[in-house]
């Protein structure tokens, strides 16, 4: 343990440079997918078998390994920084594009016919009914794909993206396991932290969606 | 009473392992390799000009491991010789510094010196090639940048994105900090890559520069050239064979085999050998044959009966003597063992009620003895 916190202390301006890298990559990958994926997720709402299409495909995309991707993305992107935020943000969209639809697509329907009784138009529905109802699972979606991009921004360190990847490679490669440690202990605090803070955000929306049903 | 069964598994292991490092020490010589395409290919040179140069029986132990399980082996006598590099041996095995500006004369002349007092080994003259780092660029792109050498590279070094692996940037003096410190670099971009993708990028020019090892076949099939390293700053790791003394003793005849190859393995030849395996996928065993016998170092018919019978070919044998198929046989043991050195498989099988049990020439096929006894049934 002391020797870890020598090794942390030694590259204190490595780590925090990467630390930096690494929410900066996967920060604008999940803004991005936030941005992209939310918007799709309600058009789904309108067209279900596009939906199925549209979340099959993107299901399938999700079970290639990350490495093969980031391979992909090299070949017709090149390498460093933006081949692959481009990479995590496909990975990104997944989870919140579905989070998006379940929940929008589960919002009780005598919500939505109180909703048209009150003599709202469909973006009215959408902005004042649905959404707030569906934010939980958003979230959740949100969340999800947030844990995922923090890890696998690891493997950005294969092609010269930067971030905690590089740490835990260098360390692996040297055989020196607390540089491997410098760069996966803040990766799990990342994780840990964006949890917490989602998941109160969740609790939050919830609190919201409680008092809606309840009125 | 837990702590004495301890002890006595533990030494029921050191008997164990001490016996099996005797069995190493039977007639012939076992030539040992790193994990590495480079020195397996090597042992597997080195395997077979002794098999067609000399009536020393040779047994493989390639891809053993690291260098210090090499070492370790040799050391016990597991194997007798392996292939080992001069900055490998001067740091690892000698715990001496590589320090920048010591020479490769005096690295060389240190490790064969210090390898036959500590380790009573002789490591023979280099091949001829020096698998260092270096710092590559497209061969086609060399004009219009100007380079030759890394002092070259390094009045530009503010127009160049330089790539290495992650391990490159961990260490001490003659990884990046060295290139800063030695050459004064300041790239325009420095990126951390894995190793394997590095030669993608420097050919589809996305890096301008980057590390490499002097003698991959990767770098034959991207067309790269390795820049001259003027200021010395790579240690030399030149690769030579090294073997156990008591060896060379037993059989004098070996010393002027390992001779064979000094100086005639250049880096681009060594690149070529390492091309074939790696990028054309051929084997060890064919890529190896083909060198010896185009250089004329064996000729086709130093080619002997290197070949043995594999374990199904010489069951049948004992099948076919016994007059039984092989679904008939249980409890079927085969053994390859080397009596009076002379390489023959022992088997043993039972079929209705009795056990069989023959010797036969590894080599030849020839069944050298063979029983027929009534199995003994167990007592109850």
């Amino acid at each position: 343990m002391s020797s870890f916190l020598t090794e942390l202390s030694r590259n204190s301006h490595a780590v925090l440079i990467a630390i930096g890298q690494h929410i900066g990559l996967s920060a604008v990958a999940i803004l991005l997918g936030i941005l992209v994926a939310v918007p799709v997720g309600v058009l789904l709402t309108y067209h279900t078998r596009a939906a199925k299409i549209v979340l099959g495909i993107f299901s399938v995309v999700n079970t290639i390994p990350s490495i093969v991707l980031l391979g992909f993305a090299m070949i017709f992107l090149g390498i460093g920084y933006i081949p692959a935020t481009i990479v995590l943000f496909v990975y990104s969209l997944l989870p919140i594009m579905r989070g998006t639809y379940t929940g929008i697509k589960e919002v009780n329907p005598n919500a939505l016919k109180a909703a048209k009784g009150m003599g709202m138009n469909r973006p009215q529905m959408l902005r004042l009914v649905q959404f707030p109802l569906a934010m939980p699972a958003i979230i959740t979606g949100i969340r999800l794909s947030t844990i995922y991009i923090i890890s696998w921004a690891t493997l950005a360190a294969f092609i010269g993206g930067g971030g905690l990847g590089d740490l835990i490679w260098m360390g692996l490669q040297s055989y020196n396991f607390h540089l491997v440690l410098c760069g996966a202990v803040p990766v799990t605090i990342l994780s840990l932290l964006v949890s917490f803070l989602l998941n109160h955000l969740i609790k939050r929306a919830s609190r919201h969606k409680g008092k809606e049903v309840a009125t | 009473m837990k702590k004495k069964n301890t002890i006595t598994l533990f030494l029921a292991m050191l008997l164990l392992l001490s016996m099996l490092s005797g069995c190493g020490k039977s007639k012939g010589v076992t030539v040992g390799s790193k994990q590495f395409t480079e020195n397996i290919l090597l042992g597997e040179i080195y395997a077979q000009l002794i098999e067609a140069k000399t009536d020393i029986p040779v047994t493989r132990k390639l891809n053993l491991g690291g260098t210090a399980v090499c070492h370790l082996a040799a050391q016990k006598g597991e194997i007798d010789m392996y292939f080992e590099y001069t900055g490998t041996a001067y740091n690892e095995l000698l715990n001496h510094a590589l320090e920048a500006g010591v020479t490769k004369e005096e690295i060389l002349a240190v490790c064969q010196k210090e390898l036959n007092e500590n380790s009573q080994m002789t490591l023979f003259d280099p091949l001829g090639f020096n698998n260092t780092y270096a710092v590559a660029v497209k061969t086609s792109r060399l004009e219009e940048l100007g380079v030759e050498t890394l002092s070259d590279l390094s009045t530009i070094s503010d127009q160049i994105k330089f790539g290495a692996g992650h391990a490159f940037y961990t260490r001490l003096h003659d990884g990046y900090n060295g290139l800063v410190d030695t050459y004064g670099m300041k790239f325009k971009e420095t990126l951390k890559m894995d190793t394997s993708l590095l030669y993608e990028a420097a050919h589809t020019e996305d890096l301008d520069a980057i590390i490499v090892f002097t003698t991959d076949g990767l770098l034959k099939k991207y067309d790269l050239t390795c820049l001259v390293d003027d200021k010395t700053l790579f240690p030399p790791y030149e690769g030579a064979i090294l073997c156990r003394n008591d060896v060379l003793e037993r059989y004098p005849e070996l010393r002027d085999e390992l001779n064979t190859l000094a100086g005639k393995i250049d880096d681009e030849t060594m690149q070529m050998l390492n091309y074939q395996v790696d990028i054309e996928n051929r084997s060890v065993e064919e890529v190896a044959k083909e060198f010896l016998i185009s250089n004329g170092y064996i000729s086709i018919t130093d080619q002997d009966n290197s070949k043995i019978y594999t374990e199904q070919e010489v069951l049948d044998i004992a099948y076919k003597e016994a007059g039984i198929n092989s679904s008939q046989a249980s409890e079927i043991e085969v053994e390859l063992k080397t009596k009076d050195s002379v390489e023959v498989y022992e088997i043993e099988f039972d079929y209705d009620g009795y056990e069989y049990d023959y010797v036969i020439n590894a080599k030849t096929g020839e069944i050298l003895s063979k029983s027929r006894e009534k199995e003994e049934l167990p007592t109850t």
